[in-house]
Protein backbone atom coordinates (compact mmCIF):
# COMPACT_ATOMS: atom_id res chain seq x y z
CA UNK A 1 0.00 0.00 0.00
CA UNK A 2 1.11 3.43 -1.24
CA UNK A 3 -1.42 5.84 1.00
CA UNK A 4 0.11 6.78 4.49
CA UNK A 5 -1.73 4.01 7.08
CA UNK A 6 -4.74 5.47 9.05
CA UNK A 7 -4.92 4.87 12.65
CA UNK A 8 -8.71 5.03 13.78
CA UNK A 9 -9.67 7.61 16.23
CA UNK A 10 -10.44 4.89 19.08
CA UNK A 11 -7.44 2.65 18.56
CA UNK A 12 -5.73 5.65 20.40
CA UNK A 13 -2.46 5.38 18.27
CA UNK A 14 -2.53 1.71 18.25
CA UNK A 15 -1.72 0.19 14.33
CA UNK A 16 -2.53 -3.10 14.74
CA UNK A 17 -5.70 -2.54 17.04
CA UNK A 18 -6.79 -0.38 14.15
CA UNK A 19 -6.89 -2.47 11.39
CA UNK A 20 -8.53 -4.93 13.83
CA UNK A 21 -11.22 -2.54 14.24
CA UNK A 22 -10.92 -1.50 10.62
CA UNK A 23 -11.01 -4.84 9.37
CA UNK A 24 -14.38 -5.56 11.58
CA UNK A 25 -15.82 -2.83 10.10
CA UNK A 26 -15.33 -3.70 6.85
CA UNK A 27 -16.96 -7.34 7.43
CA UNK A 28 -20.09 -5.65 8.80
CA UNK A 29 -20.55 -3.86 5.84
CA UNK A 30 -19.45 -6.62 3.57
CA UNK A 31 -22.24 -8.79 5.31
CA UNK A 32 -25.11 -6.69 3.59
CA UNK A 33 -27.84 -5.58 5.44
CA UNK A 34 -27.57 -1.75 5.19
CA UNK A 35 -25.69 0.32 2.29
CA UNK A 36 -26.06 3.82 4.45
CA UNK A 37 -23.66 2.05 7.18
CA UNK A 38 -21.55 0.52 4.31
CA UNK A 39 -21.16 4.08 3.14
CA UNK A 40 -20.44 5.68 6.68
CA UNK A 41 -17.52 2.25 6.95
CA UNK A 42 -15.94 3.44 3.57
CA UNK A 43 -15.69 7.02 4.32
CA UNK A 44 -14.14 5.30 7.74
CA UNK A 45 -11.54 3.39 5.80
CA UNK A 46 -10.76 6.35 3.93
CA UNK A 47 -9.94 8.18 7.55
CA UNK A 48 -12.78 10.87 6.03
CA UNK A 49 -15.08 10.04 9.21
CA UNK A 50 -13.79 8.83 12.88
CA UNK A 51 -15.19 5.86 14.10
CA UNK A 52 -16.49 8.02 17.38
CA UNK A 53 -18.36 9.95 14.88
CA UNK A 54 -19.61 6.66 13.16
CA UNK A 55 -20.73 5.45 16.72
CA UNK A 56 -22.93 8.42 16.56
CA UNK A 57 -24.83 7.82 13.59
CA UNK A 58 -28.18 6.06 13.46
CA UNK A 59 -26.38 3.66 10.95
CA UNK A 60 -24.52 2.54 13.62
CA UNK A 61 -27.35 1.90 16.14
CA UNK A 62 -29.89 0.33 13.96
CA UNK A 63 -26.18 -1.95 13.35
CA UNK A 64 -25.89 -2.62 16.94
CA UNK A 65 -29.67 -3.42 17.08
CA UNK A 66 -29.39 -6.23 14.62
CA UNK A 67 -26.11 -7.74 15.92
CA UNK A 68 -25.03 -6.81 19.26
CA UNK A 69 -28.62 -6.32 21.24
CA UNK A 70 -28.58 -10.37 20.72
CA UNK A 71 -25.57 -10.33 22.60
CA UNK A 72 -25.59 -8.01 25.31
CA UNK A 73 -29.39 -9.70 25.90
CA UNK A 74 -27.35 -13.39 26.46
CA UNK A 75 -24.56 -11.68 28.83
CA UNK A 76 -27.13 -10.84 31.25
CA UNK A 77 -27.25 -14.62 32.36
CA UNK A 78 -24.01 -14.66 33.31
CA UNK A 79 -21.23 -11.93 34.60
CA UNK A 80 -18.43 -10.40 33.55
CA UNK A 81 -16.29 -11.80 36.47
CA UNK A 82 -17.51 -15.51 35.56
CA UNK A 83 -16.33 -14.58 32.11
CA UNK A 84 -12.66 -13.86 33.08
CA UNK A 85 -12.58 -17.07 34.96
CA UNK A 86 -13.66 -19.17 32.08
CA UNK A 87 -11.13 -17.59 29.91
CA UNK A 88 -7.32 -18.38 30.19
CA UNK A 89 -5.27 -15.29 31.09
CA UNK A 90 -5.20 -12.97 28.32
CA UNK A 91 -1.12 -11.68 28.38
CA UNK A 92 -0.09 -15.24 28.32
CA UNK B 1 -5.87 57.93 54.69
CA UNK B 2 -5.86 54.45 53.25
CA UNK B 3 -8.13 53.34 50.49
CA UNK B 4 -11.57 53.00 52.11
CA UNK B 5 -11.98 49.77 53.22
CA UNK B 6 -15.14 49.04 51.07
CA UNK B 7 -13.23 49.53 47.75
CA UNK B 8 -12.25 45.62 48.22
CA UNK B 9 -16.46 44.68 47.49
CA UNK B 10 -16.37 44.74 43.83
CA UNK B 11 -18.01 41.95 41.68
CA UNK B 12 -16.38 38.37 42.04
CA UNK B 13 -15.07 36.34 39.24
CA UNK B 14 -13.83 32.62 39.01
CA UNK B 15 -9.91 33.60 39.69
CA UNK B 16 -8.06 30.81 37.26
CA UNK B 17 -9.04 30.30 33.85
CA UNK B 18 -12.61 29.07 34.10
CA UNK B 19 -13.09 25.28 34.75
CA UNK B 20 -14.19 23.55 32.17
CA UNK B 21 -17.41 21.39 33.94
CA UNK B 22 -17.37 17.96 33.36
CA UNK B 23 -20.24 18.53 30.06
CA UNK B 24 -17.60 21.14 28.58
CA UNK B 25 -14.97 19.11 28.78
CA UNK B 26 -16.26 15.99 27.90
CA UNK B 27 -18.10 17.28 24.75
CA UNK B 28 -21.92 16.02 23.97
CA UNK B 29 -20.24 13.37 22.37
CA UNK B 30 -18.69 11.61 25.17
CA UNK B 31 -21.39 12.94 27.54
CA UNK B 32 -24.14 10.72 25.67
CA UNK B 33 -22.33 7.42 24.68
CA UNK B 34 -24.11 5.19 22.64
CA UNK B 35 -26.26 3.19 24.61
CA UNK B 36 -24.84 0.33 23.98
CA UNK B 37 -21.68 1.13 25.64
CA UNK B 38 -23.45 2.38 28.43
CA UNK B 39 -24.85 -1.06 28.67
CA UNK B 40 -21.95 -2.78 27.94
CA UNK B 41 -19.91 -0.82 31.18
CA UNK B 42 -23.01 -1.87 33.17
CA UNK B 43 -22.49 -5.79 32.47
CA UNK B 44 -18.48 -5.29 33.08
CA UNK B 45 -18.79 -2.49 35.84
CA UNK B 46 -21.72 -2.86 37.43
CA UNK B 47 -22.95 0.67 36.74
CA UNK B 48 -23.46 3.31 34.32
CA UNK B 49 -20.48 4.98 34.14
CA UNK B 50 -21.66 8.58 32.92
CA UNK B 51 -24.55 8.74 34.95
CA UNK B 52 -22.32 7.99 38.02
CA UNK B 53 -19.78 10.73 37.17
CA UNK B 54 -22.90 13.01 37.13
CA UNK B 55 -24.06 12.11 39.92
CA UNK B 56 -20.75 12.33 42.21
CA UNK B 57 -18.79 14.74 40.12
CA UNK B 58 -21.04 17.27 38.63
CA UNK B 59 -21.68 20.74 40.26
CA UNK B 60 -21.51 24.18 39.49
CA UNK B 61 -17.60 24.22 41.04
CA UNK B 62 -16.89 27.76 38.71
CA UNK B 63 -19.38 29.06 41.41
CA UNK B 64 -17.76 27.88 43.86
CA UNK B 65 -14.51 29.30 42.88
CA UNK B 66 -16.50 32.78 41.99
CA UNK B 67 -17.89 32.59 45.92
CA UNK B 68 -14.09 32.01 46.77
CA UNK B 69 -13.25 34.96 45.26
CA UNK B 70 -16.32 37.33 46.57
CA UNK B 71 -15.10 35.52 50.23
CA UNK B 72 -11.47 37.15 49.52
CA UNK B 73 -12.71 40.24 48.90
CA UNK B 74 -15.16 40.02 52.39
CA UNK B 75 -11.86 39.63 53.61
CA UNK B 76 -9.80 42.58 52.24
CA UNK B 77 -12.62 44.51 53.42
CA UNK B 78 -12.21 43.72 56.86
CA UNK B 79 -8.33 44.45 56.84
CA UNK B 80 -8.90 47.70 54.92
CA UNK B 81 -11.58 48.35 57.39
CA UNK B 82 -8.84 46.98 60.20
CA UNK B 83 -5.94 49.13 58.49
CA UNK B 84 -8.56 51.94 58.55
CA UNK B 85 -9.24 51.48 62.44
CA UNK B 86 -5.99 51.42 63.24
CA UNK B 87 -4.89 54.81 61.78
CA UNK B 88 -7.94 56.45 63.91
CA UNK B 89 -6.52 54.55 66.71
CA UNK B 90 -2.78 56.16 65.90
CA UNK B 91 -4.75 59.35 65.65
CA UNK B 92 -6.04 59.37 68.81
CA UNK B 93 -3.04 57.94 70.30
CA UNK B 94 -2.11 61.80 72.19
CA UNK B 95 -5.06 61.79 73.60
CA UNK B 96 -5.19 61.87 77.53
CA UNK B 97 -7.42 61.19 80.03
CA UNK B 98 -10.23 58.88 80.83
CA UNK B 99 -11.41 59.13 77.97
CA UNK B 100 -8.54 59.06 75.50
CA UNK B 101 -7.52 55.52 77.48
CA UNK B 102 -11.43 54.40 76.09
CA UNK B 103 -10.89 55.49 72.92
CA UNK B 104 -7.85 53.50 72.59
CA UNK B 105 -8.97 50.66 73.90
CA UNK B 106 -12.15 50.39 72.12
CA UNK B 107 -10.46 51.15 69.12
CA UNK B 108 -7.87 48.59 69.71
CA UNK B 109 -10.43 45.60 70.36
CA UNK B 110 -11.93 46.56 67.42
CA UNK B 111 -8.78 46.56 65.24
CA UNK B 112 -8.19 43.31 66.82
CA UNK B 113 -11.46 41.74 66.02
CA UNK B 114 -11.22 42.72 62.58
CA UNK B 115 -8.04 41.44 61.64
CA UNK B 116 -9.30 38.34 63.53
CA UNK B 117 -12.00 38.33 60.87
CA UNK B 118 -10.25 39.02 58.24
CA UNK B 119 -7.82 35.96 58.81
CA UNK B 120 -11.39 33.40 59.18
CA UNK B 121 -12.41 34.65 56.10
CA UNK B 122 -9.80 34.64 53.88
CA UNK B 123 -8.80 30.50 55.34
CA UNK B 124 -12.26 30.13 54.17
CA UNK B 125 -11.96 31.48 50.67
CA UNK B 126 -8.69 29.97 50.14
CA UNK B 127 -11.02 26.35 51.66
CA UNK B 128 -13.55 26.78 48.54
CA UNK B 129 -10.60 27.53 46.48
CA UNK B 130 -8.62 24.28 46.67
CA UNK B 131 -12.33 22.49 46.95
CA UNK B 132 -13.28 23.63 43.80
CA UNK B 133 -9.81 23.17 42.06
CA UNK B 134 -9.84 19.55 43.60
CA UNK B 135 -13.21 19.39 41.93
CA UNK B 136 -12.42 20.44 39.29
CA UNK B 137 -8.98 18.35 38.33
CA UNK B 138 -11.69 15.59 39.53
CA UNK B 139 -13.92 16.57 36.48
CA UNK B 140 -10.88 16.73 34.35
CA UNK B 141 -9.43 13.13 35.27
CA UNK B 142 -13.16 11.40 34.77
CA UNK B 143 -13.07 13.58 31.45
CA UNK B 144 -10.35 11.50 30.33
CA UNK B 145 -11.13 8.27 32.24
CA UNK B 146 -14.86 8.69 30.42
CA UNK B 147 -13.50 9.16 27.30
CA UNK B 148 -11.07 6.21 27.21
CA UNK B 149 -13.77 3.63 28.47
CA UNK B 150 -15.71 5.01 25.32
CA UNK B 151 -13.50 4.48 23.27
CA UNK B 152 -13.06 0.36 24.39
CA UNK B 153 -16.46 0.25 24.49
CA UNK B 154 -16.75 1.00 21.24
CA UNK B 155 -14.23 -1.12 19.78
CA UNK B 156 -15.59 -3.98 21.53
CA UNK B 157 -19.46 -2.82 20.09
CA UNK B 158 -17.59 -3.33 16.83
CA UNK B 159 -16.19 -6.73 17.41
CA UNK B 160 -19.10 -8.14 18.77
CA UNK B 161 -20.99 -7.16 15.79
CA UNK B 162 -18.69 -8.53 13.41
CA UNK B 163 -18.23 -11.81 15.15
CA UNK B 164 -21.89 -11.89 15.69
CA UNK B 165 -21.58 -11.55 11.32
CA UNK B 166 -19.22 -14.18 10.80
CA UNK B 167 -21.18 -16.85 12.95
CA UNK B 168 -23.18 -17.88 10.20
CA UNK B 169 -25.16 -20.50 12.73
CA UNK B 170 -26.77 -17.20 14.32
CA UNK B 171 -25.80 -15.29 17.65
CA UNK B 172 -27.69 -17.83 19.80
CA UNK B 173 -25.15 -20.43 19.07
CA UNK B 174 -22.38 -18.03 19.77
CA UNK B 175 -22.96 -17.83 23.54
CA UNK B 176 -20.48 -15.41 25.52
CA UNK B 177 -17.34 -17.79 25.32
CA UNK B 178 -16.75 -16.56 22.04
CA UNK B 179 -17.37 -12.45 22.92
CA UNK B 180 -15.75 -13.21 25.74
CA UNK B 181 -12.76 -14.67 24.10
CA UNK B 182 -12.83 -11.39 21.08
CA UNK B 183 -12.60 -8.44 23.52
CA UNK B 184 -11.67 -9.86 26.81
CA UNK B 185 -8.58 -7.55 26.33
CA UNK B 186 -11.13 -4.28 26.21
CA UNK B 187 -12.98 -5.41 28.89
CA UNK B 188 -10.27 -5.28 31.26
CA UNK B 189 -9.62 -2.48 30.01
CA UNK B 190 -12.77 -0.60 30.91
CA UNK B 191 -12.48 -2.45 34.29
CA UNK B 192 -9.55 -1.03 35.03
CA UNK B 193 -10.15 2.60 34.13
CA UNK B 194 -13.15 2.58 36.52
CA UNK B 195 -11.55 0.95 39.47
CA UNK B 196 -8.86 3.90 38.79
CA UNK B 197 -11.58 6.12 38.48
CA UNK B 198 -13.37 5.46 41.66
CA UNK B 199 -9.75 5.19 43.29
CA UNK B 200 -9.41 8.60 42.20
CA UNK B 201 -12.85 10.08 43.43
CA UNK B 202 -12.01 8.53 46.85
CA UNK B 203 -8.75 10.23 47.40
CA UNK B 204 -10.23 13.79 46.28
CA UNK B 205 -13.29 13.42 48.20
CA UNK B 206 -11.42 12.47 51.43
CA UNK B 207 -9.07 15.68 50.71
CA UNK B 208 -12.44 17.99 50.32
CA UNK B 209 -14.03 16.91 53.18
CA UNK B 210 -11.18 17.57 55.04
CA UNK B 211 -10.97 21.22 53.50
CA UNK B 212 -15.07 21.76 54.58
CA UNK B 213 -13.93 20.51 58.06
CA UNK B 214 -11.23 23.37 57.88
CA UNK B 215 -13.47 25.28 56.74
CA UNK B 216 -16.28 24.56 59.38
CA UNK B 217 -13.83 25.22 61.91
CA UNK B 218 -13.70 29.17 60.47
CA UNK B 219 -17.35 29.46 60.26
CA UNK B 220 -17.45 28.85 64.15
CA UNK B 221 -14.50 31.42 64.52
CA UNK B 222 -15.92 33.82 62.85
CA UNK B 223 -19.37 33.50 64.70
CA UNK B 224 -17.61 33.90 67.91
CA UNK B 225 -15.32 36.88 67.10
CA UNK B 226 -17.59 39.80 68.21
CA UNK B 227 -16.98 42.79 66.81
CA UNK B 228 -17.43 46.10 68.50
CA UNK B 229 -20.31 48.20 67.86
CA UNK B 230 -18.79 51.91 67.29
CA UNK B 231 -20.97 54.22 68.94
CA UNK B 232 -23.47 55.95 66.87
CA UNK B 233 -22.89 59.86 67.62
Amino acid sequence: MDEPEIVVDVARGDAALSREILASLRSIADAGGDPAFAKLVERVVSGELGVRELAGTEAFSSMLDRLVAPVLEALRETTYEDLVERQPDPEV
Amino acid sequence: MSARPDEALVEPTASDPVPDLLERTLGLYYLSPSFYVAELCKFVVGTDPWAWAAQYCGGDWESVLRTSDGVSKLAAFHRGYATAVGEVHGAVAPWEGSAGRAAGLRLADLHSALDEQAHAVQGISGQLEQIALAMYELNQTFAEILSAITDAGIRVLVRLASTSVAAATGVGALGSAVIAASSLVDLAIISDLWKTAIDVHTKVWTTVQGLMGVLAGNLAKIENIEIPRLLTV
